[in-house]
């Protein structure tokens, strides 16, 4: 809870990690490469004093998180979306069973979400019944760019994507989280294009399915608008974007007028995307924001304190039917 | 794209081949490889050339890494004099299949034959036509003008967004006469409603320039004070 002036904000963290990029858990050289790609992200856009040594970065206690979110972060629940990565570390980076461990100890400040790969056919539909019935998830995260032995990714519209999707309708999955990354099949085409987002959320908007594109679409922001505004069953997860209001604060600015401009205050979510990035400063820094006039003129738009409780935590809670006090 | 070799020709200079780099572009970015500072390395021995370059992260794209690499070849063996050329990629997840394929001559479809459904011509046609659209927005942005929807490209001022505009128009094989309208889609149509273009070329813009900003980062952490080599110095 973040409290200002006398009221209070009900903060939903909608991506947090619990991973494990330690040495002894790398496979390769593509582990590495990931850890330390994801390390530059988090060196280039947190401030100074919030810039941890690379070997807790690669793997942290959960004393730690706990803190960091729950004690100095203002978070009253984080989502999970895990990150399997079962080809680059031996235990995978970021699994339902690691974020389990957390769940189970702190049931109300954690939302458990699962993940499927459409490439696991039939063996993976299995896999994700046992997750729905054991976990009780309402959530996935699908990771496009997924390396699987030869494959470098797949297609949201491949049929077996298809399929897993049948199985999300039928076992009361309704929120997809979409990250593309940059391998998808096929290789010759952009990889971030967020086109196929486009043919499932049309596909399922009937049968209750919501998709919410991570780091909405970045780097493909014009793609990912122009979906969000034909698709009113499309959401954008702020991870990557939030962090720009430290390191590049104007044009964290221009995207957010353009997400509230085609997409719109009711569906946007915050996400710190931990521990990529903390969530304390994030949400300081978001609360004191406000649009440049500049922008606020050509657009009419503002952010209002009632947009920014939608953003921070309410759009989320409605998607997960997270009790929100009567306080917030 | 080999230019002329005789061995009349006296033998590339470093100069020359900086020169030729500085015109291949990332074609997400739509900005030079050279100015971005991903070269780190031009080396002339005879009239063998050898390059090398880095991107801001592990993980870019390899179609991308790929055009920029088979990029810099063509641009390196059409300078007169060369023959031959050594492209390397460096610090890439894929760095030794785009080095060693793209030295080969070999085209993308052929060294990532299990992964792909074709080359990278539709692909590079994408990002040509988004670089279109956000160089016009930069110019109509800079001309601060309300009545846009008569504009010809022979009342455009002498600017650098209008040399950038124009160069585009040009290699989108579009009609750069001066009656042709300065308001088009890619295709060179004239727009029916001028201000829904804009703000579609706004949002463009303002993803491209975002995008732009983070690779830079991102590069300035992986590489911040390291200067491009040669052999000579």
């Amino acid at each position: 809870m973040y409290t200002k002036g006398g009221r209070s904000i009900f903060i939903v963290d909608g991506h947090v990690h619990f991973w494990d990029a330690s040495p002894e858990n790398q496979l390769n050289r593509y582990a590495d490469g990931w850890i330390r790609c994801f390390y530059d992200y988090h060196k280039n856009l947190s401030p100074k004093e919030y810039v941890w040594p690379l070997e807790l970065y690669q793997k942290y206690p959960e004393d730690r998180m706990m803190r960091d979110l729950f004690q100095d972060g203002y978070v009253d629940v984080g989502i999970f979306l895990p990150t399997n990565l079962k080809d680059f570390y031996k235990n995978g980076f970021n699994t339902i069973e690691q974020d389990a461990v957390l769940k189970e100890k702190h049931p109300s400040k954690f939302i458990l979400n699962g993940s499927f790969d459409p490439r696991d056919e039939a063996e993976g539909l299995k896999k994700l019944e046992a997750d729905s019935r054991r976990y009780k998830i309402k959530g996935v995260k699908l990771y496009t760019a997924e390396w699987k032995g030869n494959s470098k990714g797949y297609k949201l519209t491949d049929p077996w994507s298809r399929r897993y999707l049948d199985k999300c309708v039928e076992l009361g999955i309704t929120n997809i989280h979409v990250h593309a990354g940059p391998t998808i099949w096929p290789l010759n085409k952009d990889a971030f294009d967020v086109a196929p987002v486009d043919e499932v959320a049309t596909a399922y908007r009937d049968a209750g399915l919501k998709f919410i594109v991570e780091h909405c679409g970045l780097p493909r922001l014009e793609d990912f608008c122009w979906i969000a505004v034909q698709e009113p069953n499309v959401y954008a997860g702020l991870a990557v974007v939030m962090p720009f209001i430290h390191a590049r604060p104007r044009y964290f600015a221009e995207v957010m007028t353009e997400l509230l401009w085609w997409v719109g205050e009711d569906r946007l979510m915050f996400a710190s995307d931990y521990a990529l990035w903390s969530p304390k400063w994030l949400v300081e820094k978001f609360m004191e924001f406000e649009l440049p006039d500049d922008l606020k003129e050509q657009t009419g738009l503002n952010l209002t304190l009632e947009g920014k409780r939608k953003i921070l935590g309410l759009n989320a809670a409605t998607l997960y039917n997270i009790p929100v006090p009567v306080t917030a | 794209m080999t230019g002329p070799r005789t061995s009349a020709e006296s033998p590339p200079t470093e100069s020359e081949v900086w020169a030729a780099l500085r015109r291949v572009i990332d074609p997400e970015l739509d900005r030079s490889i050279v100015d971005l500072g991903f070269v780190s390395e031009v080396s002339v021995s005879g009239r063998e050339v050898r390059m090398a370059f880095r991107l801001p992260t592990y993980w870019c794209s390899p179609n991308f890494s790929w055009l920029m690499a088979a990029d810099a070849r063509d641009a390196i063996l059409a300078i007169p004099g060369v023959e031959r050329a050594n492209v390397v990629l460096v610090d890439h997840h894929a760095a030794q299949e785009i080095t060693d394929a793209v030295n080969a001559g070999r085209s993308f479809e052929e060294a990532f034959a299990d992964q792909a459904t074709g080359g990278l011509d539709e692909l590079r046609r994408v990002f040509r036509r988004k670089a279109f659209i956000v160089r016009q927005e930069r110019l109509l942005r800079s001309l601060g003008r309300a009545d846009l929807a008569g504009l010809t490209l022979g009342a455009l001022p002498e600017s650098p967004e209008a040399r950038a505009y124009l160069a585009i128009r040009a290699e989108l094989g579009l009609d750069c006469s001066p009656e042709a309208p300065a308001v088009t889609d890619a295709d060179g149509q004239p727009v029916a409603d001028v201000e829904a273009h804009l703000r579609r070329a706004r949002m463009t813009r303002i993803s491209l320039e975002s995008n732009t900003a983070l690779c830079r980062g991102l590069f300035e952490e992986r590489y911040g004070g390291q200067e491009a080599s040669s052999g000579s110095r």
